[in-house]
């Protein structure tokens, strides 16, 4: 009699122990979220050009200026409207031009590069998604012994979210 | 005889104490644009940003195991188009019989996760998704 009283007890504490170990949880939920914006493009309108000059002239600049003009190059922007974006332009001594072979007295370097708006976290896409980016830069004197001829190079605009 | 295994039932029921887990910060992965790389967000063991916690409370000096989902997707806030896949969720304490109430029965919950890369022609706008986190002794 003892014996089977000792066994329902046992059975019973341990039911007891499984039961109390299933209630004993709990969760609750979270959210993850993401904003997608629309990919950031830049397209080219209008190259740099520094126009004609003549050997022993003088370095010239042309401003990036606030709208299009012969000579500042210009970029269209797109992308999330009434977003920021930063702008980055060539470093000194990177852009050189060059005519013919690009040896001695066949090179023009072009530097201190300066954008509208200005190269750092200044772009802002307008309403539409959009904003005129106009870039300008100063090219060296031009040497005596100046090769005649036209003098090109490539250069890079680099815009990000 | 009997009486006396029914106390310390009891007892045992009264010393358990509740578990409990509450949302502190939601997981959020911040703005990409279309056609941005995938980004994992560790769970770093302090609040951030970007990570989600939680506060899991209960009885002190109490171990408890973890339990989070393995995948889920983030909707546009349309309900339609295509779906940004999160995986490789991960906390910390990690996954498993980790976790341990303190002294004062409390302990926080972090958690990260990765999402999959922006597909270039994925809608813009807003994404999101509904977790669950749970926690068990």
């Amino acid at each position: 009699m003892l014996k089977k009283r000792y066994m329902a007890a046992t059975i019973a504490l341990a039911a007891s122990y499984l039961i109390s170990q299933n209630s004993f949880a709990a969760s609750t939920t979270a959210q993850a979220l993401q904003q997608v914006l629309a990919a950031l493009t830049i397209t080219q309108v209008s190259d740099l050009d520094f126009g004609t000059a003549a050997a022993g002239d003088a370095a010239k600049t042309v401003a990036p200026g606030a709208a299009e003009d012969a000579e500042n190059a210009s970029f269209l922007v797109a992308g999330e409207a009434n977003t920021a974006y930063t702008i980055t332009l060539p470093a000194d001594g990177v852009v050189t031009m060059t005519t013919g072979g690009g040896g001695a007295n066949e090179t023009i370097g072009v530097n201190t590069f300066a954008s509208t708006p200005a190269a750092g976290a200044n772009g802002l896409l307008d309403g539409s998604g959009q904003q005129d980016l106009f870039v300008g830069a100063t090219r060296d004197a031009l040497g005596a012994s100046q090769v005649a001829g036209s003098y090109t190079a490539t250069f890079t605009v680099d815009v990000v979210y | 005889m009997r009486w006396f295994v029914l106390l310390i039932l009891l007892t045992s029921f009264k010393a358990y104490g509740q578990l409990a887990v509450t949302k502190i910060s939601d997981l959020d992965f911040g703005v990409v644009p279309q056609d941005g790389p995938a980004k994992t967000v560790p769970p770093n063991g302090f609040e951030t940003a970007e990570n989600a916690s939680f506060l899991v409370t209960g009885p002190a000096n109490t171990a408890y195991s973890i339990i989070l989902p393995r995948r889920f997707t983030m909707d546009h806030s349309s309900g339609t188009g295509k779906s940004i896949k999160v995986d490789n969720i991960i906390s910390f304490p990690a996954e498993g019989n980790n976790g341990f109430l303190n002294p004062s029965g409390e302990q926080y919950l972090y958690v990260g996760a990765t999402r999959e890369a922006i597909q270039k022609n994925l809608t813009t706008g807003f994404y999101s998704a509904t977790f669950t986190v749970e926690v068990v002794f």
